[in-house]
């Protein structure tokens, strides 16, 4: 059937979501610490890193987006049906501790951006904490979710700033094709933490929801895969020019950052004096959209994969474990920030570091789903796609194994 | 056969077989259940050695709680195959999700209890508590025991299998063919928020097996996003024999919430009579008075008396969707006057209406805004109020249940949505 040019647009922009919200807020607190410390301390040396991961990004999400279509169960549900309680409760304790560190970091991101302005987190961060808990669930959520959404577009401005700096393209586009290693533990920290806050899992679990929720049919299935495809590119190239600014502007002058503002000085070359400003703001949204998702999508997943009443609209007596859940993620992730002398960017860093870490087993539960054909018929995973996805998790675990040596052999540069 | 009181299958599962000699036979890999009666029959087990063997339970001498033991000796032991459709309590039903046709929710399996009845050994319960999952995780006796420690003890989240809907998809390949009669038994609105709870492959599953009645009731409870998603998948057949059981009201609602091709769709194969009235509905936007009203209504000639009132009125009261009000036009069509149920059944047969009905006329135009409608029907405690045109001509009228969730303080909205 032919569908006529401006149906087929309607189409794209009604199913338009879900992918370009999880990949966006991809791009939260640990993401633009985490590149920024990248191109910081290492120059263009990693962007090839970053091509590679781009594309499993892309690999991996179409294939939590196709799973979503094709079984209308999320994630969780399905880990649930397919592999039984033993194996449900070990990959939601994976999921629950590499959201606790993400919603840390997000905490971390809110009250880094706050203190450019001045406020302390002992006030910023309690604030945000209350406010997050009753905007979602008094329920004006997705007006909100809109405005934050909209203003994470700041982060367009590294693309300028990238631009502007005047970086040695020649360079960084050796650097994107030519692979470089360094076995030092900062080195594997960082490379860890570069996959880890790029594909992430919650997002896989966050985008399978909404993809169901949405109730996408199969056969439009192929404008949901654009809405994830096109979010993908959007947050790898914002993702590389936040490396190529930082690349040009801080890593020549041999700034190390240890502070938020150190990183919102790459966007001095378009914003100038604003820099500091817009940095603060693109944070603050970043932080405030990942910190308002995570905990609500962790507590629904989980509650899911046991067969616990959850529900925003729902009170607390008829959805007791989803409060309590959802709140203390909330609560403990505001809390950590607010020990004394914690360092913001290296919470933002090392959680990363930390979903890096267990991602690859949220994956292999994912692989072993995508390619069962009683599940996904013909739309069960192509050899280029178990590659891909596949050689993901092996390199995040070898890399693991080499962070342990590293730090066993006590190898620090 | 014996059973030991009452057995859970998640420790059924992965015990030995042994004949009567005590020689070592297999492990129990799943439960066969053959359904069709309140609380299925378990008929045999399915054995993970020797791969793919069923013994049935004829063969099968008792069950306990380490160890199945058969009647004959293991070269005696008559194994048969698994069938196409049977039912495996493991693969097929725990893990997933059930409705609890008394709470009206959706909820998941965690474990499964046998007991015997008679002669048989049936499955009469689901576990769906904390107590199921701890025992699927070998791990309710340490926290049985902490809990002792403090004189507490893990709840028991038990829902008896006469209380359970099994969900039919076509991802399951009809295995599982339970009569929905508890399901249809429940409340359309109750039914609706099972709905709303469940996947969306089971959505249609559930909303196919209900009867149009009512299914037609029960759409109209839906959400939007959900009433397309269901007159898309059913068989547009049905999907019609539904919408005709729904008043034109709550049809242009549905169709209105439709993408405009499959709307039009649909009032191209209805009947004609009433897709006329659907369109003319479906003119107004959706939060005006013309939006709301609905075009079954009961309006007669002013010049009757009332006995012959009330015999017009019978005759086109299965039509209607109120019959507390009766309406009253001049020879050219204009709306003059209104009677309510209890006046005209109260008056004197052979009452000319002129003299009872009420001339004293509420009413909106089809523009007027819900709100300002919910607020008219409130001051004056009416049940519904006609809408007009500029020539004050009747075109519909709005009841009150259409602008309830208006009238009612936010707060008790708020609980209806719970509930709902």
């Amino acid at each position: 059937m032919r569908i006529p040019r401006f149906r087929r647009l309607w189409l794209f922009l009604l199913i338009l979501g879900p992918g370009l919200i999880a990949a966006i807020a991809g791009n939260d607190a640990g993401g633009t610490a985490t590149y920024s410390i990248v191109g910081a301390n290492y120059g263009y040396h990693m962007l090839w890193m970053l091509l590679l991961v781009g594309i499993s990004l892309i690999v991996i999400q179409e294939m939590c987006a196709r799973m979503g279509v094709v079984t209308g169960k999320g994630l969780s549900d399905l880990i649930r049906e397919e592999f039984g309680v033993r194996w449900t409760f070990f990959a939601m304790a994976i999921l629950l501790v590499a959201n606790i560190a993400v919603t840390i970091s997000e905490f971390a991101g809110i009250a880094a951006s706050l203190e450019i302005f001045g406020i302390t987190r002992y006030l910023s961060v309690p604030v945000m904490v209350m406010l997050i808990w009753f905007l979602m669930t008094r329920g004006s959520y997705k007006g909100v979710e809109r405005i934050f959404i909209a203003m994470c577009f700041i982060y367009v401005a590294y693309i300028f700033s990238g631009v502007m700096a005047r970086p040695d393209w020649g360079l960084a586009l050796r650097s994107t094709f030519t692979p470089s290693f360094s076995f030092d533990i900062n080195f594997i920290l960082i490379a860890i933490a570069m996959v880890g806050t790029t594909v992430t899992p919650w997002m896989q679990f966050y985008l399978q929801s909404s993809v169901v929720e949405k109730g996408i049919k199969i056969k439009q299935y192929r404008y949901q895969r654009w809405d994830v495809i096109l979010g993908s590119i959007i947050a790898v190239i914002i993702a590389f020019f936040i490396v190529v600014a930082c690349a040009a502007v801080l890593f020549p002058r041999g700034i190390v950052i240890h502070e938020a503002k150190e990183a919102a000085m790459a966007l001095r070359p378009f914003a100038g004096n604003y820099a500091y400003l817009l940095f603060a703001l693109g944070l603050f949204a970043s932080s405030t959209l990942g910190a308002s998702i995570l905990p609500l999508s962790s507590s629904y997943a989980i509650c899911e994969a046991f067969g616990w009443e959850n529900g925003i609209s729902k009170k607390f007596d008829e959805a007791p474990i989803f409060f309590t859940l959802y709140t203390l993620l909330i609560v403990i992730g505001g809390g950590v920030v607010l020990f004394p002398n914690t360092h913001l960017i290296s919470i933002m860093l090392f959680s990363q570091t930390a979903n890096g870490i267990l991602f690859p087993f949220i994956l292999i539960f994912m692989l072993l789903l995508v390619n069962k054909k009683r599940l996904m018929g013909e739309y069960v995973n192509s050899k280029f796609n178990n590659f891909i996805a596949g050689s993901t998790a092996i390199v995040l675990i070898l890399l693991t194994i080499f962070l342990i040596i590293a730090t066993i052999t006590g190898k620090v540069t | 056969m014996v059973l030991f009181s009452e057995m859970f299958v998640s420790r059924l599962i992965g015990i030995p077989v042994v004949d009567k000699l005590q020689e070592h036979v297999g492990e129990v890999r799943d439960i066969i259940l053959s359904l069709g009666e309140v609380f299925p029959k378990v008929t045999g087990l399915l054995l993970r050695w020797p791969e793919g063997a069923v013994v049935l339970m004829s063969e099968i001498e008792l069950v306990g709680q380490q160890f199945v033991v058969t009647k004959a000796v293991k070269e005696r032991i008559v194994y048969t195959k698994l069938r196409e459709g049977e039912v495996r309590l493991v693969k097929d039903l725990m893990d997933k999700q059930i409705v609890d046709t008394e709470g009206a929710r959706v909820i998941r399996v965690n474990d499964l209890k046998l007991a015997k009845v008679g002669q048989d050994v049936r499955l009469i319960a689901a576990d769906v508590g904390f107590k199921g999952l701890l025992r699927r995780l070998g791990w309710l006796e340490m926290i049985s025991f902490v809990l002792g420690i403090f004189k507490k003890q893990v709840p028991d989240t038990l829902i008896g299998w006469d209380h359970v809907e099994q969900l039919k998809t076509d991802k399951a390949k009809g295995i599982i063919t339970v009569p929905t009669k508890h399901l249809s038994e429940m409340h359309p609105s109750d039914i609706a928020s099972v709905i709303s709870q469940v996947h969306s492959e089971e959505k249609t599953a559930i909303f196919t097996s209900l009867s149009e009645k009512t299914a037609a009731e029960a759409l109209h409870e839906l959400e939007p996003k959900i009433q397309a998603l269901l007159l898309m998948t059913i068989d547009t057949k049905r999907a019609l024999s539904i919408l005709d059981k729904m008043p034109v009201d709550e049809v242009a609602d549905v169709l209105g919430d439709l993408p405009s091709e499959n709307a039009e769709n649909f009032l191209r194969l209805m009947k004609p009579k009433k897709a006329g009235e659907v369109r003319k509905l479906l003119k107004h936007p959706d939060e005006t008075a013309g939006g709301l009203m609905t075009t079954e209504f009961i309006v007669l000639p002013h010049d009757l008396t009332t006995q012959q009132a009330i015999e017009k009125m019978r005759a086109e009261a299965v039509e209607a969707e109120t019959i507390y009000y009766i309406y009253f036009t001049d020879d050219g069509g204009k709306l003059i006057g209104v009677i309510s149920l209890r006046d005209l059944i109260v008056a004197p047969p052979d009452t000319k209406i002129d003299k009872v009905m009420s001339k004293n006329l509420i009413t909106v135009e089809p523009e007027t805004d819900q709100k300002t409608v919910a607020a008219i029907i409130s001051k004056y405690n009416l049940l519904a109020v006609p809408v007009v045109d500029k020539a004050g001509k009747i075109m519909g009228i709005i009841t009150v249940d259409d602008v309830i969730d208006f009238i009612l303080p936010p707060i008790s909205r708020r609980i209806r949505h719970m509930l709902g």
